[in-house]
């Protein structure tokens, strides 16, 4: 018998019995979608953790803080060329913060002091951290991008007369580093975007390492970099990496490893809830059982003329069993349909109720229920599979059928 | 070579048929047993769990039937004639003895190997139809061709060119329950052909028909016979019956009685 007619065959015989199919099938996705929305919060609160985590850092990134040894020394130039070396390097930034004075060219306001950060452009393009909101990428070492709060730094008096961070755009300034008599002319060529998390401030001036270098200005030692991060080309790299460097003595931190530690406990977490969320499908599954009983004592007499005339036993197990996973996918896809949209409705209603309730606000782009592809698949499988398992006593059953009795005929 | 295809003739009214399937004389060309049961014994427990006890129907069964005969079957209820049957087709297994059929022992076959014989040999025709309720007179015809995986297109046609041959093509999209005994019959019959079987067994085949179904049945049953060298086994009570058989068996008390010898 063809797979066709075997389908065939069962949507046929599922349509005898609409109302106990359907009430069948209700309770399957019923169950299911409580599979799914109690499965969605351990999700969700996972979600929630890796965006915060993972908001203003790259998972390919490897934070530098410092050489173990005796005195916590900076990173060197000598060490950025190490980490270079290494395999799956994509870039290496590295940058200095420091002061810089900015001239008042048409004398409406005085001076400002604005913050500057010295780094190795080229890098810190290849490292794909830097991401602009407007203008381009600088390409000569006069050409520089500014925070996106860079506005803020004059406070409340407008400098030049300009009050948005846009307006500074295609700007050209002069500046100085405090301390220093030499007067550099750059122009603003890029706005870099907000930062994701909103209590960060980014006001700093970004600027190249060879501009200074090539006006002859020193920031005392400039072999040595404070803020120096390492990119991989592959988030499957920077475990590896992030312990090699380690073991070569320097204090590393990696946002992966603490994803990965997360990881462990929200797995446990997960499944302990999927696991209660099974219960409800198993519960569903004594109602597939019931049906799937239901109809083999109702086609009995089908049954006996089907094997009267040459039907395998395997062809009327599978008909059976194919009905009781036809039963279980039909419910697992309406359930999961439902869960989506109870999903949606939870992380718009959650807030507003718990305001309402409590009086506070839950923290911002907090996640109540999450649903990941790769739960849809384990909730449509177990949901498959328990119907499976609860429609093979039945269909044993079926195939068990005695022909002659089926045929009511005295022997 | 007995198994020859309706279709193949290639005609397309009953009479036409028959006519092209005259040119044969199938009974002629096949000879040999078709059929062999020796030394079959088979009885039943009754009873409860703990009072089991055997009540024997058959005893001491030898039996042969030859290609393209027809063996009618007869004796009073209880006799065994039908448990004769089951054996044969494999709805029961023996307890003792022998079974042949097309040169091949099923004696000891699995449920699974059973079924797969029963749709490749044998054909049935019940005494109560047997028609799936829920499926229409067409679905019930190509049940068998669905079994054995004919894909739909061929089907159709085949069931198509069956039922017209039958005179019910008329009511391929009706329900068993919307046709008359005779019509139900016919589409029983048209199921027990769909595969060429080279043996019906045809357990009180007018029992539940009228004296003009009835007489067109066997009319059909003798023609298939003659003209297309099928093998019939007809269980019957009625005598009228029993003579469109080359031989009749009677059976008593679980022993043939009569006519045990083939042709």
């Amino acid at each position: 018998m063809k797979w066709k007619d075997k389908l065939k065959f069962v949507r046929q015989n599922v349509k005898k019995n609409r109302m106990r199919t359907f009430m069948t099938v209700l309770a399957t996705a019923m169950s299911c979608a409580f599979l799914i929305i109690i499965a969605s919060v351990g999700f969700g609160v996972q979600k929630t953790v890796v965006d915060e985590l993972t908001a203003d850092a790259l998972v390919t990134e490897i934070d530098i803080h410092s050489r173990i040894d005796s005195d916590f020394g900076q990173i060197t130039l000598a060490d950025i060329q190490y980490f270079e070396s290494l395999d799956h390097v994509k870039a290496v930034t590295r940058s200095n913060f420091t002061g810089l004075t900015m001239e008042d060219d048409d004398d409406t306001t005085s001076d400002a002091s604005i913050f500057g950060e010295i780094t190795a452009m080229e890098a810190l393009k290849q490292s794909g951290k830097l991401e602009l909101a407007y203008g381009k990428y600088p390409e000569k070492e006069n050409e520089v991008v500014v925070g996106a709060h860079f506005s803020d730094v004059f406070s409340e008096r407008a400098f030049r007369n300009i009050e948005d961070t846009q307006q500074w755009l295609d700007k050209t300034i002069n500046i100085m580093v405090t301390g220093e008599s030499t007067t550099m002319e750059v122009k603003i060529v890029g706005i870099i975007e907000e930062p994701k998390k909103e209590w960060v401030s980014s006001e700093q001036i970004v600027i190249d390492e060879l501009l200074l270098l090539n006006h002859g200005v020193s920031l005392g030692d400039s072999q040595q970099y404070d803020n120096v991060k390492v990119y991989m080309d592959h988030v499957k790299y920077v475990e590896e990496t992030n312990k090699a460097i380690s073991e070569a003595g320097y204090f590393t931190y990696a946002v992966i490893s603490e994803i990965e530690q997360f990881s462990s406990f929200f797995f446990i977490f997960q499944a302990g809830l999927i696991f209660v969320g099974v219960i409800a499908i198993i519960i569903a599954s004594i109602g597939i059982y019931n049906t799937m009983t239901m109809a083999v004592t109702e086609r009995i007499q089908d049954i006996g003329i089907m094997k009267a005339i040459g039907s395998h036993p395997s062809t009327i197990r599978q008909l059976f069993l194919i009905e009781s996973a036809y039963i279980g996918f039909i419910g697992a896809i309406i359930g999961t349909s439902v869960s989506y949209l109870l999903s949606k409705m939870v992380n718009v209603a959650m807030p507003v109720l718990l305001e309402l309730a409590i009086e506070r606000q839950p923290p911002e782009d907090f996640i109540f229920s999450y649903i990941p592809l790769s739960l849809v698949i384990i909730a449509v499988t177990i949901c498959i599979g328990i119907a499976i398992i609860s429609g093979i006593r039945p269909a044993m059953r079926a195939t068990r059928v005695d022909v002659l009795k089926a045929l009511r005929r005295d022997i | 070579m007995y198994g020859c295809d309706f279709l193949e003739f290639g005609c397309t009214t009953l009479e036409g048929f028959f006519f092209e399937i005259n040119k044969y004389d199938y009974r002629k060309a096949m000879k040999g047993e078709m059929i062999e049961l020796e030394n079959i014994n088979h009885s039943f427990e009754i009873g409860t769990k703990k009072h089991k006890r055997k009540v024997p129907v058959l005893h001491d069964i030898h039996l042969k039937v030859e290609q393209g005969e027809i063996l009618s079957i007869m004796g009073r209820s209880g006799t065994g004639k039908s448990t004769l049957l089951h054996l044969i087709s494999g709805y029961i297994k023996p307890q003792q003895g022998k079974i042949m059929i097309n040169d091949t022992e099923v004696t000891h076959f699995t449920e699974g190997e059973w079924a797969d014989f029963r749709l490749q040999h044998l054909g049935f025709v019940f005494q109560n139809f047997q028609l799936i309720p829920s499926m229409t007179a067409m679905q019930n015809a190509e049940l068998p061709l669905i079994l054995h995986g004919v894909p739909e297109a061929e089907r159709k046609n085949k069931v198509t060119d069956m039922m017209k041959r039958l005179d019910i093509e008329k009511y391929m999209e009706h329900y068993p329950s919307e046709l008359s005994g005779g019509q139900q019959q016919r589409v029983s019959i048209a199921r027990a052909l769909m595969l060429n079987p080279s043996i019906i067994l045809a357990d009180e085949p007018t029992g539940s028909l009228d004296s003009e179904n009835e007489q067109s049945l066997l009319h059909f049953i003798k023609q298939l016979n003659e003209e297309h060298g099928i093998t019939f086994l007809i269980i019957t009570h009625d005598e009228q019956v029993a003579k469109v058989g080359h031989r009749t068996l009677l059976m008593k008390d679980g022993r043939i009685a009569e006519g045990g010898h083939a042709i």
